[in-house]
This record gives structure tokens, sequence and C-alpha cells, in this order.
């Protein structure tokens, strides 16, 4: 068990610094020049003395080496333009998108899991067919416009809830969750039409497995039987699609967050690229995609809790 | 079953954890505590009216702006960016700064006199100002400021021709000139010579103003910058309101920091702006659509206003590439617009938000002047043009338009342009970029013809030395040695009259050469929740002096 | 011939399938002969009429330029339809070509895999975002940067796909009477591959479609004066409260498509996957 998780930890590494050189390379190979931004509409200045500040004079591999280095030791360097080291201006960011993001994903499941489970009891009827024909809808619908669609109505026409910004969960939990309930509701029930069908196919398989079969033979009730029998089982494949969909909400964050202007970790990627700030492009992507690899490993290490085969696997 | 439930709650709990924030700041709510009566002395210097100011509350509320940006930097000295200006007029003072008129009116400044030469100014400092650090604003910290201008920032040129600083006592100093030149203007602005503490400013010669250093004796301190999410001001208690003067003026008169805190959120949407204010998160926003203008109208909870003048919406011409450098090329651009077209895109044909007006200094400045513009402004005429493109050997090259969508006029003002230049057989390409990026592609004056771009008031002529001297990049390879002649006369010692006649010619030049092309003005709605009073607009937003009903 | 046959008319009897074929169907027809049949200029500035909403003449209304919003909606799909539809192809040939490399040679598969899970390890759309920047922000420049972000998706399926082909005893037959293993990769394996293929594809091709949309939405990805629906949502967020039909339109646009996709590949994969179809006759 213990060696197991260990061994994940392990793999995560290499990937990890894979992650991070890749990202450097494509980040530093997007065409603009920083320096010329950072000199701006002054008319004195040098900009070959802007470049040397930022470090930009040096050759492509002396960067990546040094950027390397110094984010091994959990330095990322300073942004070119916020007067902040990188670290610093994403520490302000990171918890918003992943309270953004788990809040989407407590949506995704409440909505999601029941939802899945109704359609699956009596498949092909009106109320699975009606469940399965939203979801594919919830589906296909891109979260900026449902988003559009629900600020537009709760916020903009009935006022219940702020149709922008955001306020720390330390800092007053009301506002927090008022600030919450669009966005996560425009992310999470996208999401949720996910998982109710990958829940209702998965339930489908367990329910005519044969031990169900034989509890129905017994005369079992049928929600005894779900509840006792093919609940636990068909949850299993919807815990790996849940931790991918934790994924997917941390990466695909930025175009909520720019929506509802929620200060994120996306928003802020979105708005260094444009700037050309790299160091806190690199610094933010970096740190999203540690998240993620994060994310995977705890529902791998959750598996191995639920899952005995793998438990089992790895004792040979 | 038990076991999974438990799982999920573990990483449901670990995830929430994750997801705490960083303990801010909380924001005191209690109720107003302490009056401050403030008798007007007899009035002094150009201050006029002598009634009794009235009686202001403090209060300990909190205002919220939503501003559509927030700065990069706050030190003045570093950047002439308006969402730079917005922030450090609460925390900086000069020693001249301008009134609602944009003429120039003393603020740290007590009285002062000029030779009759003009190569002497004689300035005597009020007292009784004390900087946010504590320590009292005396003439050393003047000629410790000024000179830190002189050493980092590109209006310090100006200054050179200071010569001589001299401290006559703590509050007294004698500026001596090498060449005639309007010294309260050119401390007033356009690149405000803000004033900080002697020590402070010898620390950052040459450095830009970053954390605690950004000390000013505004009537608001710096408690907390969050680049990109927000600025936080509190009321400096030590603040000595300018009582020679009854009312704010401008950047300057009588102010008084009524609210506790002010809060400046960068807010880039529109939309959320406008919803901001409309469930009270916001208690003012600037720049609104001005679609939204009926809506504001119809909720009594709010209070719109017209920010007039805002927006010159102007475009610049690369004077180096063809067919922007040739002068026929450049007229034909003029005789191709309909400016007021451009006028109604840009404010989706809401009269009240557009003007036309040929001129850089609009009818609220002293130095409006229509002069050159009648033939040729707003003048559509495609004959002209197609005379014109042929005298300039045009054969339907690419002529590349800067744009981008940061600014919602300029957007709105490009699209329009071009068609119509695309219409009169200009073959015009748009090209959107960031607005930073456009400003450091303009500067670099490769690859574009037309850029466009829009001047918020200018304030002193010599403010356009930026655009029209040969020396400026901003010029973009304008050069006339008559026009450089010009400036250099408006800039010096002279009267208000005898300027605005050179500017005159200036403003004539303009429009001979098409050094730039003026479409017109736009004007740009905000609002304020009608809960406070004492709000004017003006070209800054300016919280002081407002307070609630 | 026969098994072409039988696949139409299993088509046809899948009725969702249907109903999206027949909403890109029409999608298509209104996307691709509007901006040739229509006298409307999408891009013609119109000062009489700003913010109109939908009438006669207008029939999905004005926007704040007074440009007819159904020529823009219908000139838009062109733009984001193409993307989708290179973004398709692009992810096709690519995936393809290396999935079919991999097949053939153990070490290439074994770099290409490693590479493919870093990059699988990495939000797709944050991954386009910054390779927008790379490539420029025009319609190709996203077209390339959404295929290289979405190709190692098509690869893993495909060389999973392969190499259970490898089991199946045709295969295993070809190698044993001395078939070049190019020969059999082209010839056996690949066609083996295509109802994965076809249904990967398909749902790409829909992904794409979103992320541009959510990448030009937030500013990032194709600029104006070019207009996709992304571009020409993200235009009219401003005018939520006073024009919505300037929201709702495009956005629908965006949506159907979707779901139109959505259902075709939901009904390729039925029609053309025999395990699902066993498992779907079950219930």
């Amino acid at each position: 068990m213990f060696r197991y998780i260990l061994k994940r930890i392990l793999i995560m590494i290499p990937t990890f610094l894979m992650v991070a050189i890749v990202i450097f390379c494509i980040v530093n190979i997007i065409p603009g020049d920083p320096a010329a931004i950072a000199k701006g509409n002054d008319s004195v200045g040098d900009i070959n003395l802007i470049r040397e500040r930022m470090g930009l004079n040096r050759s492509f591999l002396e960067r990546l080496g040094d950027w390397f280095i110094h984010m091994l030791q959990g330095d990322l360097g300073d942004s070119y333009f916020l007067g902040r080291s990188v670290l610093d201006t994403i520490k302000a960011r990171i918890p918003v998108t992943l309270s953004l993001a788990t809040s989407s994903l407590i949506v995704a499941v409440i909505v999601g899991i029941p939802l899945g489970i109704l359609a699956a009891l009596k498949p092909n009827s009106i109320l699975d067919t009606s469940i399965m024909g939203i979801s594919l809808i919830g589906v296909s619908t891109p979260e900026f416009f449902l988003g559009l669609i629900l600020m537009f109505v709760f916020a903009l026409n009935f006022k219940w809830f702020p149709s922008s910004g955001y306020t720390p969960i330390t800092e007053d939990f009301v506002k927090w969750a008022r600030h919450m309930v669009l966005p996560a509701m425009a992310f999470g029930l996208g999401q949720s039409a996910y998982i109710a069908r990958l829940m209702r196919s998965s339930m489908l398989e367990i329910m005519n497995q044969d031990y169900i079969v034989t509890a129905r033979a017994k005369g079992q009730s049928e929600i005894m039987i779900v509840l006792k029998h093919a609940l636990k089982n068909a949850f299993l494949p919807i815990l790996t699609a849940i931790g991918m969909i934790y994924a997917l909400l941390l990466g695909g964050a930025f175009i909520t967050e720019s929506l509802f202007r929620i200060p994120g970790a996306g928003a802020l990627i979105i708005s260094s690229i444009r700037k050309f700030d790299f160091p806190v492009v690199q610094g933010a992507l970096l740190f999203v995609a540690a998240a993620i690899l994060i994310v995977n490993l705890v529902i791998d290490i959750l598996y191995t809790f639920v899952d005995p085969r793998v438990r089992f696997e790895t004792k040979k | 079953m038990k076991k999974v439930v438990m799982l999920l709650l573990v990483l449901a709990v670990t995830i929430c954890a994750a997801g705490c924030s960083p303990k801010a700041t909380e924001a005191p709510v209690t109720e107003a505590t302490e009056a401050v009566a403030t008798e007007a002395v007899a009035a002094t210097g150009e201050a006029t009216e002598e009634a009794a100011a009235p009686a202001y509350e403090l209060s300990d509320a909190v205002f919220n702006a939503a501003l559509t940006a927030g700065p990069q930097s706050l030190d003045e000295g570093y950047s002439t960016n308006t969402h730079t200006r917005q922030v450090s007029v609460y925390i900086f003072e000069t020693l001249f700064t301008f009134d609602d008129n944009f003429a120039v009116m003393p603020q740290l400044v007590d009285t002062y006199t000029m030779s009759d030469d003009g190569l002497t100014y004689d300035i005597v400092l009020r007292q009784g100002i004390k900087f946010h650090d504590g320590s009292d604003f005396t003439a050393e910290d003047v000629i410790a400021s000024i000179e830190r201008y002189k050493t980092n920032v590109q209006y310090g040129k100006t200054l050179d021709d200071i010569t001589a600083m001299d401290i006559i006592s703590d509050y007294e100093i004698k500026f001596t000139l090498a060449s005639a030149f309007d010294l309260p203007s050119v401390l007033a602005f356009p690149q405000r010579v803000v004033m900080l503490p002697k020590e402070v400013a010898e620390r950052n010669m040459g450095t830009e103003l970053q954390g605690a250093d950004i000390i000013g004796t505004g009537p608001y301190k710096l408690i907390e910058w969050v680049p990109d999410v927000h600025v936080q001001l509190e009321r400096f208690e030590d603040y000595a309101p300018d009582t020679r003067y009854t009312e704010a003026t401008g950047l300057g008169g009588f102010r008084v920091p009524y609210f506790k805190t002010i809060n400046l959120l960068p807010v880039a949407e529109a939309e959320a702006r406008m919803a901001g204010l409309e469930t009270g998160e916001f208690d003012y926003a600037e720049s609104i659509p001005n679609t939204s203008y009926d809506r504001i109208a119809d909720n009594s909870d709010l209070y719109a206003s017209i920010v007039k003048p805002r927006w010159s919406v102007t475009l610049e011409l690369n004077h180096k590439n063809f067919p922007t450098s040739d002068l026929n090329f450049r007229k034909a651009l003029v005789y191709a617009l309909d400016m007021e077209k451009v006028l109604v895109a840009v404010s989706s044909g809401n009269t009240e938000f557009y003007r036309l007006d040929p001129s850089i200094y609009t009818p609220e400045q002293f130095y409006y002047t229509t002069a050159g513009s009648e033939d040729i402004y707003n003048k559509p005429d495609q004959a002209k043009v197609d005379e014109l493109l042929a005298a300039a050997g045009y054969n339907g090259e690419t002529v590349t338009y800067l744009c981008n969508k940061d600014f919602d006029f300029m957007y709105k003002a490009c699209l329009s342009v071009s068609e119509q230049l695309q219409a009169a057989g200009i073959n015009v390409e748009l090209e959107f970029s960031d607005w930073s990026s456009q400003i450091s592609k303009a500067q670099s004056l490769e690859g574009w013809n037309i850029n466009q771009t829009g001047l918020s008031p200018r304030l002193a002529p010599t403010q356009l030395n930026s655009s029209l001297n040969s020396a400026a990049a901003g010029a973009y390879g304008y050069n006339n040695p008559e026009m450089d002649d010009l400036m250099k006369q408006v800039g010096m010692g002279n009267t208000n009259e005898g300027r605005k006649a050179i500017w005159e010619q200036i403003q004539k030049l303009v429009w001979d050469d098409v050094a730039i092309i003026k479409i017109g003005d736009s004007f740009e709605l905000e609002a304020i929740n009608s809960k406070y009073d004492g709000y004017t607009s003006f070209y800054l937003p300016r919280f002081w002096n407002v307070y609630e009903k | 011939m026969k098994s072409k046959k039988n696949f139409l008319k299993r088509c046809s009897k899948n009725y969702s399938m249907m109903i999206g074929v027949i909403v890109l169907f029409i999608i298509l027809i209104v996307v691709l002969s509007v901006p040739i049949f229509s006298h409307t200029d999408p891009n013609k500035i119109n000062y009489e009429s700003m913010l109109q909403s939908p009438s006669v003449t207008h029939i999905m209304g004005t926007d704040s330029f007074g440009r007819d919003l159904f020529t823009r909606v219908a000139t838009g799909g062109r733009i984001s339809i193409a993307i989708g539809l290179e973004v398709m192809l692009g992810t096709t040939v690519l995936g393809v070509l290396i999935a079919l490399l991999a097949g053939y040679n153990d070490k290439f598969d074994m770099i290409v895999m490693r590479l493919m899970d870093v990059m699988m390890s990495f939000p797709s759309l944050l991954l386009a975002i910054a390779l927008t920047a790379v490539f420029s922000n025009s319609i190709e420049g996203v077209s390339i940067a959404l295929t290289i972000a979405y190709v190692p998706r098509t690869v893993r399926i495909l060389r999973s796909s392969i190499l259970t082909l490898r089991e199946e005893t045709y295969v295993e037959a070809a190698q044993a009477i001395g078939v070049k293993p190019i020969t059999i990769l082209f010839k056996h394996i690949l066609p083996g591959t295509l109802p994965v293929l076809i249904v990967q594809e398909t749902f790409l091709f829909a992904y794409a479609i979103l992320a541009e949309a959510g990448i030009s939405f937030v500013g990032v990805g194709v600029q104006p004066p070019d207009a996709s629906w992304g571009n020409i949502l993200s235009d009219a967020t401003t005018l939520l409260h006073e024009a919505p039909w300037t929201v709702m339109f495009p956005g629908l646009a965006i949506m159907l498509t979707v779901l139109a996709l959505n259902l075709i590949g939901d009904g390729l994969r039925e029609v053309l996957d025999p395990k699902r179809l066993k498992g779907n006759a079950n219930d």
C-alpha cells in the first residue's frame, strides 16, 4: 500500500519536471517583446537596459537552466510588470481558482449523480429520456453561454446574486458563497451532465449483474437494491471521472473567471499572456499543472482504498 | 459504501482546506464618529470665494469604486498612464495643480512671484502640511523631489532649464531658470511633479517608488496595493485641507477625505461594473457603456453623469512610411471621413455622448480653437479624395491601421474609420492587438500607417510636445521645424493670451500638415450611488468631498 | 458493400443521430449559403439601425454597430466550423501517423507516449492558449494550436486500438506469412481502427468548436475583424442587459452545432461499436 503510493509519487516527479520544461519552452517562443511594452510611451529609457534587467539578453538555454534551477529552489522569478515576485502574485490567485473549481465540482456531483441514478432506475422511460436529453444539451452548452444566461436571469433580473466579483472564503463565508453560486453553476452544470451520463451507464451495467438479479429474485425492494448493492459498485468508475473533471475544471477555470471577474490563476494567465509577462505565465501554468498532477495522484490513491484489485496487484 | 463516503469527505475537506484564501484585511463598518469643523480662513492668493466652508462629518464608511483597470505603477515619474494617475491623485500632491477648467492653480504653494524677465520665481510654501510618515513638508523636500524628477523622467528635460533652486527659508525657495518658461504649469502637469519626503526622494533617484516609499501629502494614504486586485486607501488623519478655497476644483482646492477607506477596484468588464453598481457592491463605476444610460436613469438608486470632456478620438499617423508619409495622402484620409458617422458608431447613436470637434483642446478648455479646420474637417468629398490619392501616387498599397479592443471607443471608431476609408478606395487593413502591444508596435515605426488612439484632456500646450515635436517618439516621424519652433515658444513664460495666440498657430499647422487627425469628442458615462452627495464629474474620478446624504 | 448498406440502415434507425445529422445539415446550409446569397455585408456598419431587436428585416436583430446579426452569426459560423474541421482533419492525419509509427516501432512508441503523457497532464485549453500566442491569433494560428493540444487524445485512443488489433488472428496470420509490417499497418490494422477514429473525431470536432469559442471569448483567440462565434459572443457581453438577443443567437448557434455533433457522435458510437451495441441491447 505504502509502497504503491510512494511509487506513484516517484513517477510523478519526472513528469512534473518535464511539464516544467515544456512550459518554459512554449512560453519563451511566444513572439513578443516585454521590454518594448515595459518601455511603453517613454521617449527616454534604454530598451537594452530593460532587456538586461528582465534577463532577456541571455541565450534561451541559459535562461532555461537558470529558471529551472531557481524553480527547484522554489523561486519562480519576478514579474516583469507587477513589481512583485511570481510566487507572491500566484499565491493570492491559486486559492481563488481552487475554490471555484471545488464549488463547481460539488455542483457537478450533487446534481449529476442523483440524475444519473434516477435515469438508470427506469431505463428508456420518459424520465430517463428527458434526463439524458437535458444532459446532452448540458454537455453541449459552453459554460460562458450558460453563465451569461444565469447572469441575465439571476443577477440582472432577479438580483439574487452578484453578477461578478469575489470575496475570499476566509473573509466572509456568506459573501463568498453568494459570489460563487452563479459561476459554480455555470461551470459545474455542464460537468454534472457528463457525470449523469456516466453514472447512468455505470448503474445500468451493474443492475444487470448476477448478484443484483439474485437480490431481485429474493424479493428485495428496488430501492434497497440500488442503495445497498448497485450504488457502491457503480460509483467506482465515477471516482476516476470526478478526478478527471476536477483537473478539467482547474485547467478551464479561466473562462468562467474572466466572465465573472474572479481574480483567479486562470485570469492571471490570460492577462499575463496578453502583456507578455512570461515569468508569471510560466509560474501560473506550472501551478495549475502541479495541481492537476496532485489531483490525479489523490484519485489514484483513493482508488487503491476503494478497489481491492489495485492493492492486490501491488502486493504481488 | 461507508468507506467511499468517508473517503469522499476526506477528499472534500482536503480540497476545501487548500481552497482557503489568505486572510485579507477586514473592512470597518462602524458609524460616523468625529466631526471636523473646518472654518475658512480669509481667502488669499488666487482663491476668490469667501463663504465659510461647510462642516463635513468624517465617516468610517468604506467607498468602493469600480475602475476599468488598476495601475501598473504608482509612481507618476514612471507612468503617464491614466490608471496610475487615477490613484496617485489621492496620495500625492504637487506645488501647482489645475482646476476644473484646466487652468493652473497653486496647491502646496502659498504664494509666488515671477520676475519681469520670467527667469526667477520666488515660491512660498504652505505651512503645517505633513507627509503620511508624519514628517513636515518643507523646502528641502521640494528640492529633493524636483531633483529626482530631473534624474529619471522623460519630462525632466524641461526641468533641466531650472539652473538653481535656493532655499531662502524652510518655506521659501528661489528658482532660477536658464530660459523663460512657464514654471507653474510645468510643475503641475503634464507629468505631475509630486512632492515626496526628502529621504524618500533621495533613496529613489532613478528608481521607481515601491511599497513603503509611496508617501505623499495627499488626503489618502496607501494601505494595500495588490496589482490587478485592488488599491486600498485610508484617510490621512493629519491631512490639512487647503482652506484658502471653499470647494474642491480640478485636482486642488478644499479637499476633505470624508470616507475612512476607499477601495479602487479594477473591473475590466463594463457589464460587471454596471451590475455591481446595481447590486450595491460598488458605490461608483466609471466608463459604463452609454447604452446603459436609460437603465441608470430609471434606477432611483443611481445617479448618472456624463464625463465631458473625456476622450478626443484621434488618429496618429506614421510620417515615415508611405503612403501616410505623403501630405496629399494624409489629406485624402481626412476628406474620406465623415466624422459624424465615426462618432455615431462610437456612441451607438446617442447624441449626448459625442460632439464634432476639430480642436485638440475641447470647447470647455481655455486653448480651444477651430483654426485651420474650416475647409478640411468633416468635409467628406470623394472627388477630392481621388484627386489627392492620384497626387500622392497611391496605387492601392496596404495601409495598416493599428487598433485594440481594450478601449471600446477606439474599437468602434476604427471599425467605422476603416470602413469609410475602404469605401473611399484606400486599402486599409486593420491590425488588432493589446493596447500595450499596440503602443510598442507604434513606437517601432515599422509596419503600420495609422494608429488609433484617444487623448484625454490635454493640459498645458507643452504636453503636446510628445505628439508634435520632431524629437518625440510619439510624433511618429512628424518633422516640421516650424512646429518645433512654435512648440518651443508656447512653453515660454508669457501671458495666457500670448500663449493662446501661439497655440492657435499650432492647431492650424496640425491641420495644414495633417500631423494627427482629430475625429471628435467622445464622452463617457459614469454613475454613483444616489445616497452620496458632492460628486462632480471630471476626467479623473474624485471621491474627496463626496459624502453620504 | 453489404456492410455499408447495413451501416446506413442502422444509422437511419438511430433517431437521435438522424436529428443530429439534420440539425448539422441545416446549420451547414445556412452558414455556407447566407454569406453567398445574402446582400447584407456582415461587417457593414449601419448608422441608422443600431441595437434593433429581432424583426422581419433583421431576424436576429442588430448589434451596436447596426450590423445584421443573422449574417454575422452565419459568417462567424464559417470561421468557427472551419476551425473545427481543420482541427478534426489535423488531429486525424497527425494522430494516425503518430499512432501507426508508434505501433510500428517500439522505441518510437516509448518516446512518443511519454511526450503524450506530459501533454495530457496539462490542461488542453491552457496549452492551446499558450500555443495560440506562439502561432499568432489568426484563424490558422488557433487551428494549429488546437490541433497540437488535442492530438494526444487521438493518438492515445488509436494506439490502444492498434494494440488490441495486433493480437487479432488475421493480423497474426498476415505476419506469419511474411507480409511486411508496414503493409500490415496500413492494410490490415488501419481499417480496423476506423470505427474508433470516426467516433473520436466527431467528438473532437465538437470539442474544437467549444474550445475555439472559449479562447476567442476571453480575447486570446481569433481577433477582429475576423468574427467567430466566440468573438461575436464576447462583443455582446456588455449588451447583455440592453440587447440580450446579441448574446442569445451566437450562443445558441454554438450550442446547437455542438449538440448536433454530440448526437451524431453518440449515434456513431452505438452503430459502429459492436461491444457498445451489445451493452445497449441489454438495457
